[in-house]
């Protein structure tokens, strides 16, 4: 026992100083928590997402900005009504392993993409992109005919999803639906092979675990919560992709432990948006990092969630009030540059986006005014619900909520949750009046944040969106016509009469949307923001001296 | 012996499903609902619905503990976030905590014993009135903080030390063992010290001292075998408050062990994975005591009649 004492003490200050070596072309990355999901039907997370986009590819992909380019399909055509899309595919997008695990795999076809579509609508893939693809004939009907044990044939396939041919398949829509191919461009409906995925279910593995699909990168090694190594998938059908040989993701620790590793150099690129505010200015100021920091829109809003079905938020007066006593710019003390005032909805950037939009501006006289009409002379108590672990920033902006409001007479009481319990309750019906949430886009496009989050119609008594129970006929009948209309600029009108009449009711807090910061190392070429992605790791190159 | 070997493996069982029950209970009585969590922000109510009926969530809470226990003794438990299995992802990182904890064990002996034995034998000096009160510093300080202290000084500023995050390696190492062995070293020093006091006035130490045996002797060969049983005893209790160090010092330095699994499964609300974590944990305290009361018998010769 002494000598093993002395042997690991001695071992742990012999080895303490060294460092581990880097491995050559290798893109190394770090993240808190471990990578959600490796499946594409499963994958709707930051930590995920940037992982399952090389691992796999679908019919089309985003450009260098939110336009839609061809990735596995070669192009595409609409149909005059804009209810009808062909796809004609590429030949030489091969899957990455065949049924044995040896490469290449075989062609990916049309075939392919039917079934990666149906797999997410089978409720028992507990896919979050099923009802996204609610929009193909006849495609909810085959969802809800799984949903429930029934001894009656099922449809084979969904009737609005055609394949004539290995090259060429069709969609057939219930409406036009002007979103139907940023839908298409999300990995929920990346290309999986059928007898893989099936393969793997008859051995008790899962895809997750084994991915295979036809993008620049393959997996060579997942240990959960600890790394993820990705490797150049050398039958890639772009053979200029990817830039790099390898990625490596290590998993654990907080944004301090990975800002002195990124300093230190063991990690190429660094996020800075959790960092504490002196380390983002810091970093931001720095003449030695600032050309190598990079931001852009995030493509959020952070928003108080009034609910209008409760009192006081019952009340369109109460729900203005509280928009005029926050003073937005308080909220730069917790992340500095990194955060825009809302004056609305949608984030600059968005399609439809209103610069005209005037929102509220700080204004606690005008508040108490409100109140006074409203019946509160003496103000309310109200509680607030709000996720601190979510982001560090939801437990400082609760307190500066609740102080703003304060000023107002508005007693607020903080009550702090976990995000599961927090998303629980905010989508449960008559349950809080109020909760501060955030919200981040899918795809480009005023649907994803207008109709998702105000839809009246798509209110539920659990699991709503809709946190707010906001519930206008007007908006309604805007929201559902902009829906299933193909002229662009007659929809993105739809949209802003749309949003003008919500901040005018104001069933939130319009609080505010994020920057996103990144700095990477020099030797880091080819790192640019993108509007959807938040990495595209196929165009990076590592080009450290020496290697 | 055996008999009250076997009692003791007895009440650690029941203390188990005891454990299992309250966390079980106090899980199930969460404002959330974990089919929602599996399902996503976008999920519609007939999916959750389906999902609550997958997972078992629309039984009765007895026959939903039934499952839990079949399944985590099947290792059938999957966790909601990733569907990784609960039993697995804790045996895999089992050993990271164990390296871990033996080495910051290792830290606590190897400091504590000499120190205690020097403040015994210069009891009252000034040198052990200064490690008194330094140990009494060490002691206060709080891991979480004295973890970034030497990550941001010893790693990061004067490159001595890997600042963590590479894993669980003898590179990352030293830190983390530093950070868990500090407290621990000095609050063993103290311990090992009064109880030298006590035992360096007993008779067989006078005996020992008036057969002409030499002082060092004295102190590390008669003095100190009996002054280490209590630290033992309270080596053992003390399981429990170095797994709840293990939580921060795992999760400061990205040490990818059990403890940050918890913290990563707490903040997911992911509840099969944190009954598995707290279920082991349970079961470390548990399996400590009995080894300890094991160890007791070989240290002390009277306690195997």
């Amino acid at each position: 026992m002494r000598k093993f004492i002395l042997l690991l003490l001695a071992s742990i200050f012999i080895t303490g100083c060294a460092r581990q070596p880097r491995q050559p072309h290798t893109l190394m990355l770090a993240a808190q928590s471990d990578v959600s999901w490796l499946d594409p039907a499963r994958a709707y997370d930051t930590s995920s997402l940037p992982f399952v986009r090389v691992l796999y590819r679908g019919l089309v992909d985003y450009g260098d900005g939110a336009n839609i380019v061809p990735a596995v399909a070669e192009r595409w055509t609409i149909s005059p009504d804009g209810k009808t899309y062909t796809f004609y595919l590429r030949k030489n997008a091969r899957f990455q392993f065949d049924q044995n695990g040896k490469q290449p795999g075989r062609r990916v076809t049309a075939q392919d993409f039917r079934y990666s579509i149906e797999r997410i609508l089978d409720p028992q893939t507990a896919s979050d992109g099923m009802t996204f693809y609610y929009t193909i004939a006849g495609a909810q009907k085959w969802s809800e005919e799984r949903s429930k044990p029934s001894t009656k044939v099922l449809s084979k396939h969904v009737p609005g999803i055609v394949v004539p041919n290995d090259d060429e398949i069709i969609f057939h829509l219930n409406h036009p639906d002007a979103t139907f191919l940023n839908y298409l461009a999300m990995p929920f409906v990346y290309a999986v092979p059928q007898e893989w995925v099936e393969k793997l279910d008859r051995e008790g593995e899962t895809l997750n675990e084994h991915p295979n699909g036809c993008g620049p990168f393959q997996m060579k090694e997942w240990i959960h919560d600890r790394k993820l190594e990705l490797v150049k998938n050398p039958y890639y059908y772009d053979q200029t992709l990817p830039k790099c040989d390898r990625i490596l993701d290590t998993f654990g620790g907080d944004d301090v432990l990975h800002l002195m590793r990124f300093e230190l150099g063991d990690v190429d690129v660094q996020n800075l948006e959790d960092a504490a505010p002196p380390d983002f200015t810091r970093m931001t100021d720095s003449p030695k990092w600032q050309p190598y920091t990079q931001h852009a829109p995030m493509m959020d809003i952070r928003y108080v969630a009034l609910n209008c079905e409760m009192k006081p938020f019952d009340n369109k007066l109460v729900r203005q009030a509280m928009n005029y006593a926050i003073d937005k710019s308080t909220f730069k003390q917790i992340l500095g540059k990194r955060i825009e005032v809302a004056h609305g909805v949608l984030p600059p950037g968005t399609p439809g986006y209103n610069p005209n939009l005037k929102g509220y501006n700080y204004d606690p006289q005008k508040a108490k005014v409100l109140l006074k009409q409203a019946g509160y002379p003496n103000g309310f108590s109200v509680t607030l619900w709000y996720a601190p672990t979510a982001a560090t920033w939801y437990g400082k902006a609760a307190q500066l909520i609740q102080a703003n409001l304060k000023q107002a007479g508005v007693t607020v009481n903080l009550k702090a949750v976990t995000y599961a319990e927090l998303k629980t309750a905010a989508g449960k019906r008559h349950n809080i009046q109020m909760s501060l949430m955030g919200w981040l886009q899918d795809f480009p496009d005023p649907s994803n944040f207008l109709d998702v989050l105000f839809n009246g119609e798509k209110i539920t008594d659990t699991s709503s969106n809709n946190r707010a129970f906001y519930n206008n006929p007007q908006v309604n009948a805007l929201l559902n016509a902009a829906g299933i209309e193909t002229n662009q600029a007659k929809r993105l009108k739809m949209y802003q009469q749309a949003e003008k009449i919500i901040v005018n009711e104001a069933p939130w807090i319009f609080l505010l949307h994020t920057e996103r910061y990144v700095v990477h190392q020099p030797w880091i070429k080819g790192y640019t923001l993108h509007p959807m992605w938040s990495a595209r790791y196929e165009y990076v190159e590592v080009k450290r001296q020496g290697e | 012996m055996f008999v009250e070997l076997l009692k003791k493996i007895g009440w650690g069982i029941a203390t188990l499903v005891g454990v299992s029950l309250i966390v079980f209970i106090l899980l199930y009585m969460l404002p959330a609902d974990p089919a929602r969590t599996v399902a996503g922000e976008r999920a519609d109510p007939a999916t959750i619905a389906a999902i609550r009926h997958q997972l078992g969530l629309d039984k009765p809470l007895p026959v939903q503990y039934v499952y839990f226990v079949r399944d985590i003794l099947t290792n059938n438990l999957h966790s909601y976030r990733n569907n990784d299995l609960v039993m697995s992802a804790i045996a895999r990182r089992f050993p990271a905590t164990l390296l871990l904890a033996l080495a910051g064990i290792a830290i606590w002996l190897a400091v504590a014993i000499p120190l205690g034995l020097l403040t015994a034998k210069y009891s009252g000096s000034v040198f052990d009135r200064a490690s008194l009160f330094l140990g009494l510093i060490a002691i206060s300080i709080p891991a979480f903080w004295l973890g970034r202290i030497f990550q941001h000084y010893l790693g990061y500023q004067w490159g001595l030390f890997s600042v963590g995050g590479g894993g669980a390696n003898l590179w990352s190492l030293p830190l983390p063992a530093l950070t868990l062995g500090f407290a621990g070293a000095a609050y063993y020093a103290r311990l090992l010290h009064s109880n030298l006091g006590s035992v360096m006035n007993q008779d067989y130490i006078r005996s020992a001292r008036a057969r002409g045996v030499s002082e060092a002797k004295v102190l590390s060969k008669h003095a100190l075998r009996n002054a280490i049983i209590p630290v033992i005893a309270v080596l053992g209790l003390d399981v429990a408050s170095l797994l709840s160090g293990l939580i921060f010092t795992e999760k400061i330095f990205a040490w990818p062990g059990i403890g940050s699994l918890a913290i990563d499964s707490i903040l997911n609300l992911d509840v099969p994975m944190i009954m598995g974590t707290v279920l082991f944990s349970a079961l470390m305290v548990v399996a400590a005591n009995i080894l300890v009361d094991v160890a007791y018998i070989f240290i002390d010769p009277r306690l195997r009649k």
